[in-house]
């Protein structure tokens, strides 16, 4: 292996899951994401010399996130549509609950993926980059294009959206 | 939408202000109804987001797709400089986009200087007992929770280019609790959390830039010591009394690397 491929190895293999967590966020489809992932690293790994002094994680953030707009654009010309796949919640492991709590809070994760899976495109890709990456709001504005004005105003409508459409189904603030 | 300064708020909680716009935003939120039920749903959802959604980790078969395709990428070298001009641009170009949108707000333009100045010991009590207060706001304080050691200390790995020491000190009454990433003195910042009875603790650690250090500090009723150790600083901050905070801070400065 070269010395080459090895230091990109060491700077952006750590981030391969934060990569492939937004990846399957923002596709909402397992395939999808493996390939937006790869699409993402080998561009990452033929611009990685040009890095200087920036933080590795939000600049593969941002290469993912325009990957997948460079897929969704494919898939839009070709006509179709990804659906949003069933919101599964098999990888969920409870631990000292009884069998109602667990059904409801099985039940609590499945309504809140669904409502940010459904949530429009530009309100989800802040909202994922905010909550999950904790990306600061320059980093963000850096990976979408947008001013941070922009991303203050689309998280703050993200927010409000999952509230009226997840919080207020029931208490799960108090829970 | 309810208040006027509902993105100021916000701002104040996701840790993207400081000093005098943090304390600004916090004497808002105290008298304003809307922002505090702003404040209450914004952690009611993070915290459903951290316990409900799953991070989603890179199957094995990626991984040796990946490890595949860059073997083949490797082989044709050439390729790398075939197009320089193509892939630094949409990096420039998305930095542009985001310092055209500075100059829009006085918000924007004001957290743009304050990211780029260094700060003096001073404000660095500021930031350090702001990032304690929102991370006890918005219910983010432990992004890892575990009392061993050996599960906090590798979590940093990968995630932040710096090593925190990690005890537990629970014998001594410092229970370890977990850890997360922050920020510090504009660096990235490892927190590694402690209780103390009904105190929490957070022991902040970043990169030695050269920076002046405060000594200790009180903001807000909360106590911060600072030292330096090696090529680390750090920052113990907390609401309990300055002496036990003294005591904790001397327990982590006399532990064995």
């Amino acid at each position: 292996m070269s010395d080459h491929r090895q230091r990109f190895e060491a700077l952006a293999l750590p981030h391969l899951d934060a990569a492939y967590n937004l990846a399957r966020w923002l596709s909402r489809s397992p395939s999808d994401a493996e390939d937006i992932v790869q699409d993402a690293m080998l561009r990452a790994f033929r611009g990685f010399e040009r890095l200087r002094g920036e933080d590795v994680r939000p600049w593969l953030m941002t290469i993912v996130r325009n990957c997948w707009r460079d897929c969704a654009a494919q898939r839009h010309r070709r006509g179709h549509e990804t659906l949003p796949s069933e919101p599964d919640g098999a990888e969920l492991v409870f631990e000292g609950a009884d069998a109602e709590t667990e059904v409801m809070r099985a039940s609590d994760a499945r309504q809140l993926r669904a409502a940010i899976a459904t949530l429009p495109e530009e309100y989800r890709e802040v909202l994922i980059l905010r909550e999950m990456e904790d990306l600061s709001y320059r980093e963000i504005a850096d990976a979408v294009g947008a001013p941070i004005g922009t991303v203050m105003s689309r998280l703050a409508r993200a927010r409000a959206a999952l509230r009226d459409k997840w919080l207020a189904e029931d208490d799960h603030a108090l829970r | 939408m309810p208040c006027a300064e509902t993105l100021h708020t916000q701002a104040f909680i996701d840790g993207e202000l400081t000093g005098r716009e943090a304390e600004i935003a916090e004497a808002h939120i105290a008298g304003c109804a809307d922002c505090q039920a702003f404040c209450a749903a914004a952690a009611a959802l993070s915290d459903g987001i951290r316990r409900h959604a799953p991070r989603y980790a890179a199957p094995d078969r990626l991984k040796a797709r990946l490890d595949r395709a860059l073997a083949k990428a490797e082989g044709r070298p050439t390729r790398t400089r075939a197009s320089p001009g193509a892939r630094g641009a949409f990096w420039r170009g998305a930095v542009g986009g985001a310092l055209g949108g500075v100059g829009l707000g006085g918000l924007a333009a004001a957290l743009a200087v304050l990211a780029v100045m260094p700060p003096s010991p001073a404000s660095l009590a500021d930031r350090v007992v702001g990032a304690h207060t929102r991370a006890l706001i918005s219910g983010k304080v432990i992004e890892v929770a575990s009392n061993d050691h050996h599960t906090v200390k590798p979590w940093f790995a990968g995630r932040i280019d710096l090593s925190p020491p990690v005890a537990d000190f629970a014998q001594q009454g410092f229970k370890l609790t977990g850890g997360r990433l922050d920020k510090a003195a504009n660096a990235p910042a490892a927190v590694v959390v402690y209780r103390h009875g009904l105190h929490e603790i957070d022991l902040f650690v970043w990169s030695d830039h050269g920076g002046r250090l405060p000594g200790s500090a009180t903001r807000l009723g909360y106590h911060a010591i600072f030292w330096k150790k090696g090529d680390l600083d750090f920052a113990a901050v907390s609401d309990m009394e300055p002496g036990e905070l003294a005591t904790f801070s001397n327990l982590v400065r006399g532990q064995a690397e």
